[in-house]
């Protein structure tokens, strides 16, 4: 049997790299442990922020449900008061240039009209996209019956002709804009569907 | 070669005050220059960057240094990066559990720590060469520098582009339409950047001059200074008597006798 030539050299590198990356493997499995994000409780703590009002009476199996393109309702629940606690999820706002990925907005509906909405998750620039989800602009949407939304074209943006609702947007934050209107409408979608209204 | 010779508390602590303001990553090394453009559009984005970058720093110069004799050289960039990914990982870690919106919002560019020329410099520039003590000043130094930069960035930046400060709005300036958005966009981040790096530059020369020409004062006031003919002072030179004196301050200096 042929002798493995190995220098000593090329020993004290794997056992260098090899230390190195087991110790920093098990710092990070210990921390880990610590710094684990239920997210869950994470959503349910947005939700009671939100929606203070009324308790989650139960939450709805989204396994069926189909999307619209571009957005993702990621959860569904229904509280005690019977209102509709909506999480949505915009993967792209528009297809060109800055384009407001991954916003998600928390949207409440009861008795077929929006009363609360709040952003769960942005990456927004403060004082530029992150504007379009301040009181002021998120305000204009409630109060809105879902008749108000055509839920029936996927993720579009509707023309002001149209008689829809289209939304005032925020100076230099047009994408966020846009992606908090989709995520909205998608909302609406979900509501409507899952009450049995589509 | 590795210098592990005794220093005195001055040449201890020196890293952290050069670190701060005479080497200051950003204006005067201008290293991390793309996480500086990218996070500066708030005060508080800029702090965290600033601080999360401190953190990764002084753990990985003080690990760098513990382990510059054992990392054969052949690879000591792998490891070196293996060490800062480690502490750049755990920082997001934490920053994910218990500041999640600051974590959204730096987004990407606290992932790329990792990758920030600035720790790759002072690791294989300073830490693999000094020991712990002096390699975590200068983590310190260096960090706390790029933390202040980033911060007084963020800050002229939030002012001047969006009419705040560490997220408090002033309502009147906006209202009034004086924020000028261009500052919070990439263009703003390098106007600012620029104009910063002249002032900041021009006041550390200004400051440099300043204790040179105090220091040069002192010496001519000084009538145990020797003098020339002109009243100038005379630089003081100290030979050795012997060659055997010249081998041992030349070993001493760390050089080949």
């Amino acid at each position: 049997m042929r002798k493995l030539n190995v220098s000593k050299e090329s020993v004290r590198i794997v056992v260098c790299l090899g230390v190195i990356a087991l110790v920093a493997s098990l710092l990070l499995a210990v921390v880990n442990i610590f710094t684990q994000v239920d997210e869950a409780a994470e959503l349910r703590k947005a939700i009671g922020d939100v929606y203070a009002e009324a308790e989650i009476e139960r939450e709805i199996d989204l396994k069926d449900y189909d999307d619209t393109d571009g957005t993702e309702v990621l959860n569904a629940f229904v509280a005690t008061d019977g209102a509709y606690i909506i999480l949505t999820h915009v993967a792209k706002a528009d297809k060109v240039g800055y384009n407001a990925e991954g916003v998600s907005m928390l949207v409440v509906i009861k008795d077929g009209a929006i009363i609360k909405l709040s952003g769960y998750s942005h990456s927004e620039t403060p004082g530029l996209g992150a504007n379009a989800f301040k009181d002021k602009h998120l305000n204009q949407y409630v109060g809105l019956t879902v008749d108000r939304f055509d839920v029936s074209d996927g993720a579009q943006i509707i023309a002001p002709e149209s008689g829809y609702f289209t939304p005032v947007k925020v100076t230099s934050a047009t994408y966020t804009t846009n992606a908090v209107f989709l995520a909205v409408k998608a909302s609406v979608r979900a509501y409507v569907i899952l009450t049995g209204g589509m | 070669m590795v210098k592990d010779r005794t220093r005195n508390l001055r040449e201890t602590f020196e890293p952290l005050t050069s670190g701060v303001f005479k080497n200051n990553a950003t204006f005067r090394l201008v290293l991390g220059t793309c996480p500086t453009l990218a996070v500066t559009t708030s005060a508080i984005n800029g702090l965290s960057m600033g601080l999360a970058t401190t953190f990764v720093l002084v753990c990985s110069n003080a690990i760098v240094s513990m382990l510059r004799n054992f990392i054969p050289r052949k690879v000591r960039i792998p490891a070196y990066i293996l060490v800062i990914a480690t502490f750049s990982t755990l920082v997001q870690m934490i920053m994910r559990k218990w500041l999640p919106d600051l974590y959204d919002s730096l987004g990407l560019f606290l992932s790329l720590v990792v990758v920030n020329c600035i720790l790759l410099a002072r690791a294989e520039s300073f830490a693999s060469l000094n020991p712990v003590i002096p390699s975590v000043m200068d983590g310190i130094g260096i960090g706390l520098g790029f933390a202040f930069s980033l911060t007084l960035l963020g800050m002229i930046r939030e002012f001047l582009g969006a009419g705040a400060l560490f997220g408090y709005e002033f309502t009147a300036l906006v209202e009034a339409g004086l924020p000028m958005t261009i500052f919070v966009l990439p263009a703003g981040g390098f106007l600012v950047y620029g104009f910063m790096m002249v002032i900041y530059n021009a006041v550390v020369k200004a400051v440099e001059n300043a204790i040179a020409k105090r220091a040069e004062s002192r010496n001519n006031d000084n009538p145990d200074v020797p003098k020339d003919k002109n009243g100038d002072p005379i630089p003081l030179i100290l030979e050795p008597e012997t060659g055997e004196d010249a081998i041992e301050a030349l070993k001493r200096e760390g050089g080949d006798a």
